[in-house]
C-alpha cells in the first residue's frame, strides 16, 4: 500500500466515511455527519502552547510524586503517604494486582504521555521533526488511553470519606499537585494527533 | 446525506496517524508509509477478540463481587470482610449517599452496562442489523468514554490499605476480590478496544 496523496481528504475512524478536510478556526470541532464521532479538533493552541503545558505537566508530576497525598492521624498515631508509598505498601500487603494497576495507570503511563509529548513537540516548536516522531506519537496514543489521574482523584475523596469516622485526615501538597496534574494531562490528552501529524509532514517537506 | 466510505474508494485510513492510503488488495501485510503502524481495512479478528475478552471479564465478574475486596481489623472489634456491594451499603448507612451512588455507578452499573452494550454491538454485527446505526455508534463511544471510571474501587482499596496500617489499632488488608475486579476493568477495556465500530456501518452499506 502506498500513500494515496489525498492530503485534502480525511476518513472517520468510527464509520469509514470520507470527508474533505474542513478548514476551521481554532477551537472548533468537526463531527462526522454519519455517526456523530469527532473527526478533528482544531487545535486551540499552537505547538509552543502545547509544549508549555507539557513542561508544566512534568513539573507538577514531580511535585505530585515527591510530596505526601494525605496525612492521617489515628488516635495519636500519625502517618503520611505518597503515591509511591501507596504502591509499595499495597504490594507488600499482597495486593499485587492493585499495586501493578496503580503503578501503570498513575505513574508509568502519565509519565510516558508527558515525555512522549515533550519528545515530539520540542523539535516541532523549533521547526524540525525528530527522527523518532512516529514512535513518540505511538507512545502518546497508547499512554493516553491508560492514564487515569481523574479517577484517582475521585478515589481519594471516597477513601477519605470512608476513613472519616476512624481518623483525622488532612490533604498534603502532593494531592494539590495531583489535582493540577489531572487538569494538565487532560489538556495534553486533547491534542489532536491528526493535526500533529499533518504539521510534522509539512515540517519535513 | 449518504457519505462515501473509504473502502468503497479502495482507500484505507491509518488508524494511528490518519493518512489515507490506497488499498492494493494483495493480501500482504502493509504498514503506513508515514508513521509505520500496521494498516488494516478493519481491526483484525475484531469480533472474535471482543467476545473472548467479554467472556473472560464475565467469568471474573463473579469472584470480583462474591469475594471480599478488603478485610478491616480494628481494636476490640475483630476483623471484618467487605465486598464491593457491602462497601457501597456502608457508605450509604454512614450518610454519604451521594458518594454511595457514585461508587455504585462506577463499580456496578458501568461494568455491567459495558459488557451488555458490547455484547449487543457485537451481536448486531453478527446479525447484520441495519437500523439505529447512529445510536449504536454513539453507544460504542459512550462505552469507550466511561470504561476506565470503574478503576475507582481499585484506587480506593490501594489508598485504604496504604493509609490504615497501624498494627493493633486499625488495619486494612486487601482481599482476593479486588484483583479479580481490576482484571474485569482491564479486560472490558481490551474488549472495547478490540471492537471495530466500522463493522456496524459495513452491514448498513451492504443492504443499501
Amino acid at each position: 500500500m502506498e500513500s494515496a496523496k489525498h492530503h485534502s481528504l480525511m476518513v472517520c475512524d468510527h464509520c469509514d466515511a470520507v470527508y474533505r478536510k474542513p478548514r476551521f478556526r481554532r477551537g472548533r470541532l468537526a463531527r462526522c455527519t454519519r455517526c456523530g464521532a469527532v473527526l478533528e479538533r482544531m487545535q486551540r493552541l499552537d505547538v509552543g502552547g502545547m509544549l508549555a503545558l507539557t513542561f508544566a505537566g512534568l513539573i507538577v508530576f514531580a511535585i505530585a510524586n515527591a510530596y505526601p497525598l494525605v496525612r492521617i492521624d489515628v488516635r495519636g498515631a500519625e502517618d503520611a503517604n505518597t503515591l509511591w508509598g501507596t504502591i509499595v505498601t499495597s504490594w507488600h500487603a499482597g495486593a499485587f494486582g492493585v499495586a501493578v494497576l496503580t503503578l501503570f495507570t498513575l505513574f508509568v503511563f502519565p509519565l510516558a504521555e508527558l515525555l512522549a509529548a515533550l519528545y515530539v513537540l520540542w523539535p516541532l516548536a523549533l521547526g524540525r521533526r525528530t527522527p523518532g516522531f512516529g514512535t513518540g506519537m505511538r507512545v502518546l496514543r497508547l499512554a493516553r488511553e491508560w492514564s487515569m489521574p481523574e479517577v484517582f482523584m475521585l478515589g481519594v475523596i471516597v477513601a477519605v470519606v470512608k476513613l472519616g469516622s476512624l481518623a483525622k485526615i488532612a490533604p498534603g501538597a502532593g494531592l494539590w499537585a495531583f489535582a493540577a496534574l489531572t487538569v494538565l494531562l487532560t489538556l495534553v490528552t486533547s491534542f489532536d494527533h491528526g493535526c500533529l501529524w499533518d504539521l510534522a509532514t509539512e515540517r519535513r517537506s | 446525506m449518504i457519505a462515501v466510505r473509504a473502502h468503497e474508494l479502495d482507500l484505507v485510513a491509518c488508524t494511528a496517524c490518519g493518512l489515507l492510503c490506497r488499498d492494493v488488495h494483495d493480501g500482504a501485510r502493509h504498514v503506513c508509509p508515514r508513521c509505520g503502524a500496521a494498516l488494516h481495512v478493519r481491526k483484525p479478528d475484531s469480533l472474535r477478540r471482543t467476545w473472548a475478552f467479554l467472556l473472560a471479564s464475565l467469568i471474573l465478574y463473579v469472584p470480583a463481587n462474591v469475594l471480599p475486596v478488603m478485610h478491616t481489623g480494628a481494636l476490640f472489634a475483630g476483623t471484618e470482610a467487605h465486598t464491593i456491594l457491602g462497601g457501597i451499603i456502608e457508605l450509604w448507612h454512614d450518610g454519604s449517599w451521594d458518594l454511595a451512588v457514585i461508587v455504585f455507578v462506577a463499580s456496578v452499573v458501568v461494568p455491567i452496562l459495558k459488557m451488555l452494550a458490547l455484547a449487543v454491538l457485537a451481536l448486531g454485527v453478527h446479525r447484520g442489523w441495519t437500523t439505529r446505526l447512529r445510536e449504536r455508534a454513539k453507544l460504542y463511544r459512550m462505552v469507550e468514554t466511561v470504561g476506565h471510571w470503574s478503576m475507582l474501587d481499585v484506587y480506593v482499596i490501594a489508598l485504604l490499605v496504604a493509609l490504615v496500617h497501624f498494627r493493633g489499632i486499625a488495619e486494612v488488608t486487601p482481599g482476593p476480590g479486588i484483583a479479580a475486579f481490576g482484571a474485569v476493568v482491564v479486560l472490558t477495556m481490551f474488549a472495547s478496544a478490540s471492537f471495530d465500530p466500522r463493522l456496524l456501518f459495513d452491514a448498513g452499506s451492504r443492504h443499501g
